[in-house]
Formats: C-alpha cells, sequence, structure tokens
C-alpha cells in the first residue's frame, strides 16, 4: 500500500493549467496585441475581479448549489461603499461592506437551509431584492474621490505584481485552506456528496449551508471592494450578469455541478482564462454583442462536459468494437 | 426448445460478474421460480428480460423467436411485463393514469378518455379486492396498496408472460392471498409467471419449477414438489448450513438500552425492548413493518410522538444524529452507495468525517493524526486500498462497509445499530464483518442487527425481535431461533413475547 | 399533521392566492381608492396578459420538474423581431409567424441542451439566457419605435376589443388559460408532463418518451414567450432588446404564487392566471402610490419570498409526518 506524503494543496487534473498555458502561447504567437507585461497585469487585475467571488462561489457548487445574487451584492455594496467612503475612510469601510456581505450572505442562507427553498430560487429573487435596495440606496452614479482606495486596485508591487492579484491569490490560499483544513470545508465537501449521508453521519448540514452563503457573502464583499476600487465609481446597475463569468469559472475549472469535489486553484485558473477570451475576442474585434453568445456557448460546454465526455467514449468504444469485429472476420 | 429461453447471459457492473454465463429455460404455462441469496442475480437476469438492463452478451428466444430486448416497450412487444420490486409509481397521478400511463385511451383522438381509463382501471381493482379507488392519488396510497397497483399495472398489458419480483414483499396477508388467487388465474388463462421471492413457502405453494441461482451462476432447475427446503437453501448457499457462520456464545452482560412505549402515529405502536451490554440483538420483518423506523429513531434521524429512550439509565430521546453519537450510538446505514459513502472523497476522509475534532488543533486539521487513525482500523479490521488518498467509490462493497463501520466505532459508540450489514457484499467480507461483530460483542458493545437475511440474524444474533406493522410480535431467544418461526412472527400469524426478559 | 392543517392546506391549495390577492386589493384600496376603480382594475387585467401568457408556459416546465430562465431573453428577441419585420413592410402575418418559429427554435435548443447534453434545465436556460440575449443585441442593436401606419394592424391585439366588449390583451389571456387548462389535464401530452415531473426514472421505465415531452415542454415555453413578446410590442409600441431583463421572475413568482409544486407534478392553472394579475397588480398600486420602480421590484422579490416562505413551511409539516 502506498502512503504518499504530498502537499496535497489540490486535488484533481489541472487540465484547465494547461488549457490556459496554451492558449496564452498561440495568442501571443498569432496576436502582436497580445503581448507584453502591461497586457498580462490588465488581465490579471481584470480575472481577480471574478476570481475572488469565484473562491465563495466554488464552496457553494461543491455543496451542490448556486448563488445567483453575487452581482446585485457587489452592486449593493458598492453603492454602500462609495456613500460611506469620504465619510470613514478606507479601513473602517471595507470591515463595514464586510459585515455588510456577511450579512446578506446569511440571510440567503437562512432562507435556503431554514425554509428549505431551493437555492436557485432564493439566489434569484433576492438578487432582485438586493438590485433593488440598491437603487433605492442610490440611483445614480457615484464617483470615487479617494485615491489611496483606488490604489488598492492600481498599484503593482515592485512594479510587477498586481495587487488585486496578489489579494486574490491570498484569499485563494485562504479558500483553499478552509476546504480542505477546516472541519467546515470537509462538510461542505460531505454535503456536495451526499446530502443523507452528511445527516447520517452527524454533521449539521443547517448550520454548514449558512455557512456556505455567509462565505460568499464575504469573499463577494472582498471582490466588490476590489472592483470600485478599479473601476473608480459605483453605480446599481453595475457587475449585471457577474454571476454568470463567476459560475462559468467555478465549472470549466472542473467544480462539477453535481457537487462533491471542487478546486479553488482551478477556479482561479478558469477565472484567468475566461477574462484571455475575452480580451482575444476584443483584440480580434469581436462584437460585444458577439461575445455574450460565445460566454453563453462556452457556458453550455462548461455544464455539459461530462456528457460530452461520455458521447466522444462512446463512440470510440463503438468504433473499436466494430474494428476488432473487423479483424476477427478478416483472420477467419 | 422450451418457451422461454434464455441463452448465455452474461451481465458486468463496474467489473463485478452479475451473471456469468446463465442460461435458463421456462415451459409455457408454468409458474417458475428463480431463488438464490442476495446478490445471487435473480433481480438481475429478469431485469435483462423486462428490458431494464442490456445483457453483455447472449440471447433471449420467446416462442422459438429470437428477441431483441433493448427497451421496455420492446419487453411488451414480445410479451413481458414485470412486476418490480422498486415501486416506478408517479405519486402526483391517479392509480388509473398510473396504470395506463404508457397506452392512454383516447377521445377524439386528442383529449384522454379519463371515463374509460378510470373504467378500466376500475375493473381490474375490483378484482384485486383492494380498499382504494382508481381516482385515489398515488401519494395517499400505503406501500403496500402501492405494491398493489405495480401488480395491477403489470396485469393491465395483458402480456403472455409476467415477472414478478418479490411481489409479496410489502404485502398483508390478505393481500397475499389476493396475489396467490390472481397466478391462479393466469395460470388457467396459460399465462407463464416467473416468480423471484426468498419466501420459500410462497414457491412451495404457488411454484411448478424453480431455477437455483447462486452468485451469478446457474445451479439447476428443479420441480417444486421434488426438492426437499434443506437441500434448497443448501444449493442457493453452496454448502451445508452449520460451517457457514460464527456462532454467539458469550453471555450478556448489564441492561445498557432501554426502549419503553415509543409510539409514532401511522408508523409504529408501543414499542418497548431492552438490549444488553455484549448482546447482538436481530431484528427481523418484512418490507414496509417499520422495524428502520424504530431503529432510526433510536439514532435520533426520526422523532417519536412519545416514549422514551434510555441509555445507562438516563432518559436520552436524541433529537438529531449528532445528539446519538455524542450519546454513545453509532449507525451503519444499509444504503451504502447513496446515503453512507462520500463517494468522492478519499477513504481517509470518509473515516474521519465525525471525529474531526479529535485530530485537529484549533482549527487546522491534522493530516499525520487522520492517517494514524487510518492505519489503526486498517490494521484491525483487514480493509484493503491503495493508498490514503484513494477515492471510495473505487473500493469493493465489502471494504466501503468497512469503511462505514469504521466510522461508527471511531466516535466511540456503546451501541451500534447496523442496517442490512452484508447487503451486497461478496462472501469473504461478509464472514470477516461476523467475526467483527462479534469481537465487538465480547468486547461489550451492544448491538442491533436489522436484516432481511434471516440465516445473517440466526447464526449471528443472541435474540431477535420480530416486527410487523411497527409493532413487536416475536422476542425470541437463541434457543427458539429457527427461519419459519420467526417469519409466522414477522407475518403477524404468531405473537411470541417469550424468551429472553423484554 | 393534524387533521385540521390538512385540511386547512387543502382548501389553500384551492383558494389560497385568491385570498391574497383580494387581500391586497383592499390594502391598496384603503391606501388609495383610485387603485381599485374599475378603470384601473381593467388596465390592471390588459398589462397581465403578457405576463400571464409566459406564466402559462412557465407553468409546463416547472410541472415537468424544471424551468426556463430564458424566456426574459426569448420575450427581448421576438419584441425585436416583429417590430424589425414590420418596419421593414413585411405583413403582419408573416411577421407573427416568423416570432413563433423564433420562439419554437429557441425552445427547441433549450429542450436538445436539456435532454442531449443532460444538462440541469435551470443551468442550460441560464445558459441560453445569455446567448438569446446575445443574438437579440446583434440582430437589433437599439429600441425600435413602431410608427403608427406600420403598427396599425398590429394594435388589434392591444387595443382591440373582441365582439365589441372584451378588450384584445384579456381576451388572449383567458384563451390562453383556457387552452392550457385543457391540455394540462386532459390531454396524455399534459399527464405525461405530470409523469415525468413527479418521477422522471419512472416515466422512463414505463417506456414513456420522456426527451420528447421535456423538448415539446420547452417549445410551448418557447412559443408562450414569444407570443408574449408580440403583446407586449403591440401594447407599447416598441421592440426594444432589454425588455426582457428580470421578466423570468415574474413568470416563476406568477407560477409559485399560484401553488404549482417547484418539485413538480402538480400544476395550479388557474392559481397560475391570478398569480400573474397578482404582480401586475403589486406593481400597478406601488406606481399610483408614487413608489418608483425599485420598489416595485422589491416588492415582487417580497412577494416570491412570501410565496416560497409559504411553500417551505408546508413542505416542513409534510415531512414531519414521514
Amino acid at each position: 500500500m502506498e502512503k504518499k506524503r504530498r502537499l496535497h494543496i489540490e486535488y484533481g487534473d489541472h487540465g484547465i493549467l494547461y488549457a490556459l498555458i496554451i492558449f496564452w502561447i498561440v495568442l501571443i504567437i498569432t496576436n502582436e496585441n497580445f503581448r507584453g507585461l502591461a497586457f498580462f497585469q490588465t488581465i490579471l487585475t481584470k480575472a481577480s475581479l471574478n476570481a475572488i467571488c469565484g473562491i465563495g462561489m466554488t464552496f457553494a457548487v461543491i455543496s451542490g448549489a448556486f448563488d445567483l445574487s453575487v452581482a446585485s451584492q457587489v452592486a449593493l455594496n458598492g453603492v454602500v461603499l462609495t456613500l460611506i467612503l469620504p465619510k470613514m475612510g478606507i479601513f473602517p469601510s471595507i470591515i463595514v461592506i464586510l459585515l455588510l456581505g456577511a450579512l446578506m450572505g446569511t440571510i440567503n442562507g437562512l432562507l435556503i437551509s431554514k425554509l428549505r427553498i431551493p437555492s436557485f430560487i432564493a439566489t434569484l429573487a433576492m438578487q432582485m431584492a438586493y438590485r433593488a435596495l440598491a437603487q433605492l440606496i442610490n440611483s445614480s452614479p457615484v464617483v470615487v474621490d479617494n485615491s489611496g482606495f483606488k490604489k488598492i486596485a492600481a498599484y503593482k508591487i515592485a512594479g510587477i505584481i498586481p495587487t488585486a492579484f496578489l489579494i486574490c491569490i491570498i484569499l485563494g490560499i485562504l479558500g483553499t485552506i478552509i476546504l480542505r483544513k477546516m472541519k467546515l470545508g470537509r462538510n461542505i465537501l460531505a454535503i456536495g456528496n451526499s446530502r443523507e449521508a452528511a445527516i447520517i453521519s452527524g454533521i449539521n448540514v443547517a448550520k454548514t449551508e449558512i455557512m456556505i452563503y455567509l462565505l460568499i457573502g464575504l469573499f463577494t464583499a472582498a471582490s466588490s471592494v476590489i472592483i470600485v476600487s478599479y473601476l473608480g465609481s459605483s453605480n446599481y446597475g453595475m457587475q449585471s450578469g457577474l454571476e454568470f463569468t463567476v459560475i462559468s469559472a467555478v465549472v470549466l475549472g472542473g467544480t462539477a455541478l453535481i457537487g462533491g469535489k471542487g478546486s479553488i486553484f482551478n477556479t482561479i485558473v478558469a477565472a484567468v482564462f475566461l477574462i484571455s477570451i475575452r480580451s482575444a475576442m476584443d483584440s480580434f474585434g469581436v462584437d460585444s454583442y458577439w461575445q455574450r453568445v460565445v460566454e453563453g456557448v462556452i457556458l453550455i460546454i462548461a455544464f455539459s462536459i461530462t456528457e460530452i465526455r461520455n458521447i466522444i467514449n462512446t463512440i470510440l468504444v463503438k468504433r473499436k468494437a466494430k474494428k476488432q469485429l473487423s479483424m476477427q472476420k478478416a483472420s477467419k | 426448445m422450451a418457451y422461454i429461453e434464455l441463452k448465455n447471459i452474461t451481465k458486468t457492473f463496474y467489473g463485478v460478474k452479475a451473471l456469468d454465463n446463465v442460461s435458463l429455460s421456462i415451459e409455457k404455462g408454468e409458474v417458475h421460480a428463480i431463488v438464490g441469496e442476495n446478490g445471487a442475480g435473480k433481480s438481475t437476469i429478469m431485469k435483462i428480460l423486462g428490458g431494464m438492463y442490456f445483457a453483455d452478451s447472449g440471447e433471449v428466444h420467446i416462442n422459438g423467436n429470437k428477441c431483441a430486448i433493448n427497451s421496455v416497450s420492446d419487453a411488451l412487444k414480445h410479451g413481458v411485463s414485470v412486476v418490480y420490486q422498486e415501486l416506478n409509481l408517479m405519486s402526483e397521478l391517479t392509480v388509473a393514469e398510473n396504470i395506463y400511463l404508457h397506452s392512454l385511451p383516447k377521445k377524439g383522438g386528442i383529449a384522454v378518455d379519463k371515463a374509460e381509463m378510470n373504467k378500466n382501471a376500475q375493473t381490474l381493482l375490483d378484482e384485486m379486492d383492494v380498499k382504494f379507488k382508481a381516482t385515489d392519488f398515488i401519494r395517499m396510497l400505503s406501500v403496500s396498496e402501492q405494491q398493489m397497483v405495480e401488480i395491477a399495472k403489470a396485469l393491465s398489458h395483458n402480456s403472455e408472460i409476467i415477472v414478478m419480483d418479490e411481489p409479496t414483499a410489502a404485502l398483508n396477508d390478505k393481500e397475499v392471498e389476493t396475489l396467490y388467487r390472481l397466478i391462479q388465474k393466469l395460470k388457467k388463462e396459460n399465462k407463464t409467471v416467473i416468480y423471484i421471492s426468498h419466501r420459500l413457502k410462497e414457491i412451495f405453494d404457488l411454484t411448478d419449477r424453480l431455477t437455483i441461482l447462486r452468485d451469478g451462476t446457474y445451479v439447476g432447475t428443479y420441480v417444486t414438489k421434488e426438492i426437499t427446503q434443506n437441500k434448497m437453501v443448501e444449493y442457493m448457499v453452496g454448502r451445508k448450513i452449520a460451517e457457514y457462520y460464527t456462532t454467539a456464545e458469550h453471555e450478556p452482560g448489564e441492561v445498557i438500552l432501554e426502549v419503553k412505549n415509543l409510539c409514532k402515529e401511522n408508523v409504529y405502536h408501543d414499542v418497548s425492548f431492552t438490549l444488553r451490554k455484549g448482546e447482538i440483538l436481530g431484528m427481523a420483518g418484512l418490507m414496509g413493518c417499520f422495524r428502520e423506523e424504530i431503529v432510526k429513531t433510536i439514532y435520533g434521524l426520526i422523532q417519536a410522538d412519545s416514549g422514551e429512550i434510555r441509555l445507562n439509565g438516563k432518559r436520552i430521546n436524541p433529537r438529531n444524529p449528532l445528539d446519538a453519537i455524542a450519546h454513545g450510538i453509532g449507525f451503519v446505514t444499509e444504503d451504502r452507495k447513496h446515503a453512507g459513502i462520500f463517494g468522492l472523497m478519499s477513504v481517509r476522509e470518509n473515516l474521519t468525517i465525525n471525529v474531526l475534532d479529535r485530530v485537529r488543533k484549533f482549527f487546522w486539521i491534522k493530516g499525520d493524526e487522520e492517517n494514524t487513525l487510518l492505519d489503526n482500523y486498517t490494521r484491525k479490521m483487514n480493509m484493503k486500498y491503495r493508498g490514503y488518498y484513494q477515492k471510495i467509490n473505487s473500493l469493493s462493497g465489502g471494504n466501503q462497509q468497512k469503511f462505514l463501520l469504521a466510522r461508527a466505532l471511531a466516535s466511540n459508540c456503546e451501541v451500534l445499530i447496523m442496517l442490512e450489514p452484508t447487503r451486497g457484499i461478496d462472501v469473504g467480507a461478509k464472514a470477516e464483518i461476523y467475526s467483527l461483530l462479534e469481537d465487538l460483542a465480547k468486547q461489550g458493545m451492544a448491538i442491533i442487527i436489522v436484516s432481511s437475511e434471516l440465516p445473517e440474524i440466526i447464526s449471528n444474533c443472541h435474540r431477535t425481535l420480530a416486527i410487523f406493522n411497527g409493532k413487536i410480535t416475536g422476542n425470541i431467544s437463541r434457543e427458539e431461533m429457527e427461519e419459519a418461526f420467526i417469519m409466522q412472527c414477522a407475518t403477524g400469524n404468531k405473537i411470541h413475547l417469550g424468551g429472553e426478559p423484554t | 399533521m393534524s387533521k385540521k392543517a390538512k385540511k386547512f392546506w387543502l382548501i389553500w391549495d384551492r383558494i389560497g392566492i385568491l385570498c391574497i390577492l383580494l387581500t391586497v386589493m383592499i390594502v391598496f384600496g384603503i391606501l388609495d381608492s383610485r387603485i381599485v376603480s374599475p378603470a384601473q382594475l381593467l388596465t390592471a387585467l390588459n398589462r397581465s396578459a403578457v405576463s400571464g401568457i409566459a406564466a402559462a408556459g412557465m407553468m409546463f416546465a416547472i410541472c415537468a420538474g424544471g424551468f426556463d430562465l430564458s424566456v426574459g431573453s426569448i420575450l427581448s428577441l421576438t419584441s425585436c423581431i416583429i417590430a424589425m419585420q414590420l418596419t421593414e413592410g413585411k405583413s403582419t402575418l408573416f411577421a407573427i409567424a416568423m416570432t413563433l418559429i423564433a420562439g419554437g427554435v429557441c425552445g427547441i435548443i433549450n429542450g436538445l441542451l436539456i435532454t442531449k447534453l443532460k444538462i440541469q434545465t435551470f443551468v442550460a436556460t441560464l445558459a441560453t439566457q445569455l446567448a438569446f440575449a446575445g443574438v437579440t443585441l446583434v440582430y437589433c442593436n437599439k429600441a425600435i419605435q413602431l410608427t403608427s401606419k406600420v403598427n396599425s394592424q398590429l394594435k388589434f391585439f392591444s387595443t382591440g376589443k373582441l365582439l365589441g366588449i372584451l378588450p384584445m390583451p384579456i381576451a388572449l389571456l383567458i384563451l390562453a388559460y383556457i387552452i392550457t387548462y385543457l391540455v394540462y389535464n386532459f390531454t396524455p401530452f399534459g399527464t405525461k408532463v405530470r409523469a415525468v415531473g413527479s418521477n422522471e426514472p419512472a416515466a422512463r421505465t414505463t417506456g414513456i418518451k420522456v426527451d420528447v415531452t421535456l423538448i415539446l415542454v420547452f417549445i410551448v415555453t418557447g412559443i408562450s414567450a414569444a407570443i408574449a413578446g408580440v403583446l407586449n410590442t403591440a401594447q407599447v409600441s416598441i421592440g426594444d432588446p432589454s425588455l426582457g431583463e428580470g421578466f423570468e421572475l415574474d413568470a416563476i413568482t406568477a407560477v409559485v404564487l399560484g401553488g404549482t409544486a417547484l418539485s413538480g407534478g402538480k400544476g395550479n392553472v388557474f392559481g397560475t392566471l391570478v398569480g400573474a394579475i397578482l404582480v401586475v397588480f403589486v406593481k400597478m398600486g406601488l406606481n399610483i402610490l408614487g413608489a418608483g420602480e425599485a420598489y416595485q421590484k422589491l416588492a415582487v422579490a417580497i412577494v416570491l419570498l412570501f410565496a416560497l416562505t409559504i411553500n417551505g413551511i408546508k413542505l416542513i409539516m409534510e415531512k414531519g409526518d414521514k
């Protein structure tokens, strides 16, 4: 019996990482816009905005659920942030936003776990509610004045590493620790594998489910801060459609929709991959409306990847069987 | 050639041969039984005949013609309809709609002729002497009534060949009588009936010939009148019964668990019994007798309406599994695949899932301590796997069951409840688990085994409770334990509350 | 559950939503009597035709055990198609036919993704929501105002009156629900939809072509959304690619309010109709009271959550029985 002592940060394949590297190499060779440090810094920064939210979403998908309200949470966080930033300063404001995110997450969690409302419907409803609240708080866009705050997303450490990306990596490590090395993470994985088995094992499923949405609230709040810093403004309609990008990143990264396994590292890589695709489309001059269609198609491929693999497998097996049969006939 | 010929049927599931080159033949108009232990392949071969499964190789011939049966509709076309063990009913539809779903009578080409459908369904039901109506919704029916609907469904096709897989598992006495009548009627109409059952009494009552399968292979076909019960069981099991199992010989200690007057409306009524340290208690009963519900109440998965559960003299009445585990009650489920293992997680994670508090410091789970725990149990229980990180769903059924048992043991339980402890497990692992249970009992653990395999109960338990319709109808001591007798109590025919003190 | 509780839920299933509607009407009436004036009520009914018709299609989807989140995008798409076609001078009949075909095609795409690629309905229609919206924008990237000349025939569906008394939108709404009621309760298709929604694996075992049924269900949803799109354009004389944003939520709210079980198999036709009217009525009432768009959206979200909570409580009580 082997006793492997690995640093087991992440299980599972890293196909998405190889895909990303190959994609980048191809583009660097073929497209002159796709070069230069600044270009990649932008990609990593933009990807981090989605990826941080994706860390939270990974937990949900592992447990077999989604949170469709993240875009509206960002909007509400953003509007509140630009409201309190001039009055409270950077750090207190960030704390408030994290608390607000935690509150929204807890509300989602209670609806889903205590009232047994299916996750997608509950978060669909809250999506509308949070967005409406954002609009009520401030229906006009606000520009951020605080240059220190804007630096959070713009600053590059040693001129090379974008802070946004660094924060993303740190939060990614935090998320991974929660998932692999903490009881909460194990419980989430267990629920994703089999809710019934989790109940029988004595896991407090209701509490864990609430924690999942709380985590999403926190990570989404963190990403809201960076998003507002990057954009330099807030607006109640902002980040509409973010949930698509984030869920795509989680699923493309290999976290299966049925739940039970997942990788935060892969989610981050997939987020970078998606932004790279967008930049590639931009630099090839693809119409922004067609880009939406492409993203929809990518989403469909990501969701059906297991079935596509099955279909390809079946075709290959059938071909092999046919070959064997004809070889048998030939040898007679 | 016989009327139905199954030739060289082989079927493999995930590398395990469920059927290995099985051939058997069935004559027209006979009632033919397929007999065997759990996992012998009875259901599998009938599912192939019925179009639910696709054989890897082999042929099906009906009435001299080779048949390609790739779906349920194909099977129906060839005259085969099957009453399966699992219910395939829609709870939001009516009885009539469920019966005629595949061929709804039409009026004017587009609308459903509800009157006709209900009438036809009611005619079928009238022959079956049931209490419910064709217009009732399935969700309002009890499990045994739903089973009757399944039988009606199969009869509605008017097929030449009717297969019944454990049809009486959920039925009460009166309903079993009705089934007997229906089968006699089918015989008169020269229909062929294939009957799968564990109930030796039914096989002797109803069938003309029987085929015995063992571990996926064909053993033999015999005329029912010409074979004895002992011989049949011997062929099913493959060796003399006596040498097959261990025996529980040591004396149990003091009382540890007391269940008093447990009641839950429409489920179980006035359930009272005691369990002693070191005792292995069996719970026998037919499908739908609610014995699982009784033990699930002890484990906190279900709440009773009234009654007491006392552990070591203290009243506990657990509110949820976490509570039960904290009090020292362990539980191993029967549905390994869906409610037992965390398939995509590693063997290590599956073991430690509810003792994480023991292997962590502040918040950090220590992999080394997990590994130590795993090594401990691997030695004790002889578990076979490749590495700590191997996903548990790639292990054999027997090994998975050992992990589930280890999981329960890891939280240091004093009372262990196991549902169908060796279902779907190969013979070698079965023996290992029995000997493990015996060791645990010798060390003072109190064990409750809920099992549908009477031989398993008879050879492992000090005492058996027979449950019928949520009531205890038998408290049978080791000396009195005998399959037929337990069955009598479990079917409500006899009530025997003597034996050890309850 | 006690006998009393069981009886309560039985009655609630039938008329609960109607009670809620009446309560809301009374509350609004007290706050501002204009809201419940006959003219206003008529306006509400007229307005609920669009979401009501789409909700009827959505009910089939939910009864079959799934969802169609793309109806909003289909609505935008079809409203643009009919606006563009009319502006280009095609006949009204042709334009309407085109939209219905478009709705059907969208439905087929949804159906194929769900049955052939085995993607969950919810997730598949989430993706097509995005894809269809993109296609709409490619086809028509800004709102199109229909001139009265071009719109003259289409206008009939909005301002015309059946037999001189019943406004066309209401007539269409009633017709749609009569058809839905008949199909759901009296056709093999309706029975199969309920069967699939109740227990899909068992339906397959019984030999029902589950895949075909599901594709048909999504075609129905797609065409209902298309009809809604046509009606909407008729009423507001504008084809707009951003029209359908959030529309699916209105449709789902109507269905859930109406008492259709989210788990599938149990639909409530009359309830869905009342639910659709309720949602429009709440929005309209708030509007008259001076509450802006944001409050209206918040109100709909709260109403949906309220309906889901009641569902949830019922489920918890039923579970206690097991």
